[in-house]
C-alpha cells in the first residue's frame, strides 16, 4: 500500500488493517480453492487491485476476468462460465452487487441453479463516509424471496474462508456478505458451517442474543457485558438468511422468552422481519428486540460514527437485553 | 414435406450438408409447426418467430456443430436464445433432431409440460440456457466462450438477439466484454425485424446502424437478407475460424410475420396471439404453397 492510500484510509476510524485482513481471507480462500481444482475464476467488475484479488490475479492471471464497471455483465458472464463446468466467484461492491445485479442473480443464477458464488464485499455500513448510494443495507431483502439461492453473512475472516468452501462443496447458487472492517473475531479454529444453519456460539438461558454479520460479533461481545451484571445469554450466529434455521429460533424463543435479533442491515425488512415471521408461524409468544438500521434516510458518516449512531454497538444491545430480562422479571 | 426427406444424418460433429432448397423448406415447416403448437396451447409468439424462421433452419441444419444423442457433448456448438420468446420455433427442430420425443410438441404450453413459450435449460435437453429475460443472452455468452477458452475447445457460442433487444443496456456491456476478451468463437445474429411492442424498434427508441454500433464495439459484422437461405448459407458457412479474435455480428434484415401476408400487414397485432379457424386455414395455406 502506497503511502497516498495510507493517508487516504487515515480519515476512518475503522482499522485499515481489518479491513485489509478482510480482503486478504478471500484473496487466500481463492487460491486454496485453485490449487485444489481446475474450474476457479475470478469475475470482478473494477472492484479494485487489493488483497481480495491480487494474489489470485497475480497466481491465475488467466483465470481473473475485470467486466470494467458492469455488474450486470459480470454476474451474467459467470452462469455463462458455471453452465459450461466452472465455479465462478463474482466479487462486487456492496452497496451495488445485489440491488443492481437483483435480477440477473434472479434469472441466470438461482433459476438454473447454477454454481455461482456472489461475495459482497464492502457491505452494510462499510462505506458509509461516501454516501447513501453507498450504503448496502438491504441485501436480505432483496435476496430473500429467489428460490435455490444461499444468503449468507459471515461474522468473521474464518467465517468467510468457511463459507466460501462450503458453497463451493455445496455446487449452488450462493451469495455471501463478507464481513464487516468494524467487526471483531468470532471464530477460532476450524468452525462447521453447514448450509442454512445456525450456529450457536454460547448457551444461556435468560435471553438470547441472534446476530448475524456484524451483528454476530456485537452480540457476543453484549454476552460478555450481561455476564458481568448477572444475566446469562445465548448467542447465536444466523449465518445463513437463507434458508433460515427457523427451528433454531423457536427453540430459542421457548428456553428463553426473549431474544435480541442484531443485523447490519435494514431492520424492516431483514432478520428482525425473518425472525417475527418464524416465530408467528411457529405460534410462539416471545419477547423480541431489533437492533438494526431504521427504514428511513441515514446519516452519512464513518462505519464507527454510524454503528454508535443507530445503537449497534454491544453497549446498547446489553441494554436492550436488559430491558428484556426485566421485563419478564417484573 | 416428407420428414425422412429433410431429416439431418445425426452424426454429431459433422456439418449437415443440407442444400439450400431443403433449408428453404425447413423454414417453412418450423411455420407450419408452430402456427400448430400454438393452436394446441391457445396463446403464442406467431410473427416474431416467423422473422426467425430462415435463421433458425440454416443453424440447425446446417451451420451448427452437434451431436443430439449427446445434449452436452462437451464440443458442440452453443445455441442461445436471447429473443426467447420465439422458443415456440425451437422446439420442432430440437425434436426432430432427436433431442426429446415429438409427442412433447403436443402439449406446449400446457401445465407442467416441458416445452414452454421461453425456453429453460433445465426441463428441455438441448436447451444452453434459459431465457426470457431480455439482454442476458450475449453476456452468458461471453461465459460459455470464455469457458471454451479455458478449456481449449474449438466450438462457436451463437446468440440469436432480436433487434429490439439491442435496447437493453446489458447487451453493450457484453458486446464491449466481447471485443475486449478477444472472443472470435463469438457470433451473434440479430433477428432485425424492426419491431418492439410499441412499433417500429428504432420510433420506440433508434438502434441504427446496428452493424456499424457493432463495429464500433471492436465486432466485424455483415448484413445479409435474413429470408435468403442462400445467403445466410455463405455467410455462415464462411465464419472466421474459432480461434481468432474478433467477435461477428450478422444483422439479418427480417419481416416481423414473414410468410403469412396477413401478418406480413400487421406485424405487431400477432406479436402475441391466436389464430381462429380461418386465419389458421389461410395462414397454412399460404405457407404449404411454397412448400410444392
Amino acid at each position: 500500500m502506497s503511502n497516498a492510500t495510507l493517508e487516504m484510509a487515515d480519515p476512518f476510524s475503522y482499522t485499515s488493517a481489518a479491513e485489509v485482513e478482510g480482503g486478504a481471507i478471500i484473496g487466500r480462500t481463492l487460491i486454496e480453492l485453485a490449487q485444489e481444482r481446475d474450474d476457479i475464476v475470478l469475475i470482478a467488475p473494477d472492484i479494485g487491485r487489493g488483497p481480495a484479488t491480487m494474489p489470485f490475479i497475480e497466481a491465475y492471471p488467466d483465470r481473473y476476468i475485470d467486466t470494467g464497471i458492469a455488474e450486470n455483465n459480470s454476474v451474467s458472464i459467470a452462469a455463462g462460465l458455471a453452465a459450461d463446468g466452472y465455479r465462478p466467484f463474482v466479487l462486487g461492491i456492496g452497496a451495488f452487487l445485489a440491488p443492481k445485479c437483483v435480477e440477473q442473480i434472479r434469472t441466470d443464477i438461482a433459476m438454473n441453479r447454477l454454481p455461482v458464488t456472489l461475495i459482497s464485499a464492502w457491505g452494510g455500513l462499510d462505506m458509509g463516509y461516501f454516501g447513501t448510494s453507498h450504503h448496502g443495507l438491504d441485501d436480505i431483502s432483496l435476496l430473500r424471496g429467489i428460490p435455490h439461492l444461499t444468503v449468507a453473512f459471515a461474522a468473521d475472516n474464518t467465517a468467510m474462508g468457511a463459507m466460501m468452501r462450503t458453497g463451493v462443496a455445496d455446487g449452488g447458487p450462493l451469495y455471501i456478505r463478507a464481513p464487516s472492517s468494524a467487526g471483531n473475531d468470532v471464530y477460532s479454529g476450524s468452525p462447521r458451517f453447514e448450509r442454512g444453519k445456525a450456529n450457536v456460539l454460547a448457551q444461556g438461558k435468560d435471553v438470547a442474543l441472534i446476530g448475524t454479520g456484524l451483528g454476530t460479533a456485537l452480540c457476543a461481545q453484549a454476552a460478555a457485558i450481561l455476564k458481568d451484571t448477572g444475566v446469562s445469554a445465548t448467542v447465536v450466529d444466523m449465518a445463513y438468511l437463507k434458508p433460515f434455521d427457523g427451528d433454531t429460533v423457536c427453540r430459542l424463543a421457548r428456553e428463553t422468552g426473549g431474544l435480541v435479533v442484531v443485523e447490519e442491515h435494514n431492520s424492516a425488512a431483514g432478520l428482525a422481519s425473518l425472525v417475527a415471521e418464524t416465530l408467528g408461524r411457529g405460534g410462539i409468544a416471545a419477547r423480541l428486540a431489533a437492533v438494526g438500521l431504521p427504514d428511513d434516510d441515514l446519516a452519512i458518516a464513518v462505519p464507527r460514527q454510524l454503528l454508535e449512531r443507530y445503537g449497534l454497538t454491544a453497549e446498547a444491545i446489553a441494554a436492550k437485553a436488559r430491558a428484556l430480562v426485566g421485563r419478564r422479571k417484573s | 414435406m416428407s420428414k425422412q426427406a429433410v431429416s439431418p444424418a445425426k452424426t454429431g460433429s459433422s456439418r449437415r450438408p443440407h442444400s439450400v432448397e431443403d433449408l428453404r423448406r425447413r423454414a417453412e415447416w418450423i411455420r407450419l409447426e408452430t402456427i400448430r403448437q400454438i393452436g394446441g396451447a391457445g396463446l403464442g409468439h406467431y410473427s416474431s418467430t416467423f422473422s426467425a424462421a430462415e435463421i433458425l433452419a440454416v443453424l440447425y441444419y446446417r451451420t451448427l456443430r452437434l451431436d443430439p444423442s449427446n445434449p452436452r457433448w462437451p464440443e458442440r456448438d452453443r445455441f442461445l436464445l436471447g429473443k426467447g420468446h420465439i422458443a415456440v420455433g425451437l422446439w420442432p427442430i430440437l425434436a426432430d433432431l432427436g433431442y426429446f420425443p415429438v409427442e412433447w410438441l403436443d402439449r406446449f404450453g400446457q401445465i407442467d409440460a416441458p416445452l414452454t413459450d421461453h425456453p429453460n435449460m433445465r426441463d428441455v435437453p438441448g436447451v444452453d440456457f434459459s431465457s426470457g429475460s431480455l439482454g442476458h443472452n450475449l453476456s452468458v455468452g461471453v461465459g460459455m466462450c470464455m469457458a471454451a477458452r479455458y478449456g481449449k475447445r474449438r466450438h462457436r457460442t451463437f446468440v440469436l438477439l432480436g433487434d429490439g433487444e439491442l435496447h437493453e443496456g446489458q447487451l453493450w456491456e457484453a458486446a464491449m466484454a466481447a471485443s475486449h476478451y478477444r472472443l472470435g468463437n463469438l457470433v451473434a445474429i440479430v433477428d432485425a425485424n424492426g419491431s418492439s411492442a410499441d412499433g417500429p424498434t428504432s420510433d420506440v427508441m433508434n438502434i441504427e446502424p446496428i452493424a456499424k454500433r457493432f463495429e464500433a464495439f471492436g465486432w466485424r459484422s455483415v448484413e445479409i437478407d435474413g429470408h435468403d437461405v442462400g445467403r445466410l448459407v455463405e455467410v455462415l458457412d464462411v465464419l472466421p475460424d474459432s480461434s481468432t479474435t474478433v467477435p461477428t455480428a450478422i444483422v439479418a434484415r427480417t419481416l416481423k410475420g414473414k410468410g403469412v401476408s396477413y401478418m406480413e400487414a400487421s406485424p405487431r397485432e400477432w406479436h402475441l396471439g391466436f389464430m381462429g379457424p380461418s386465419d389458421r386455414q389461410r395462414a397454412e395455406e399460404e405457407i404449404r404453397s411454397r412448400m410444392q
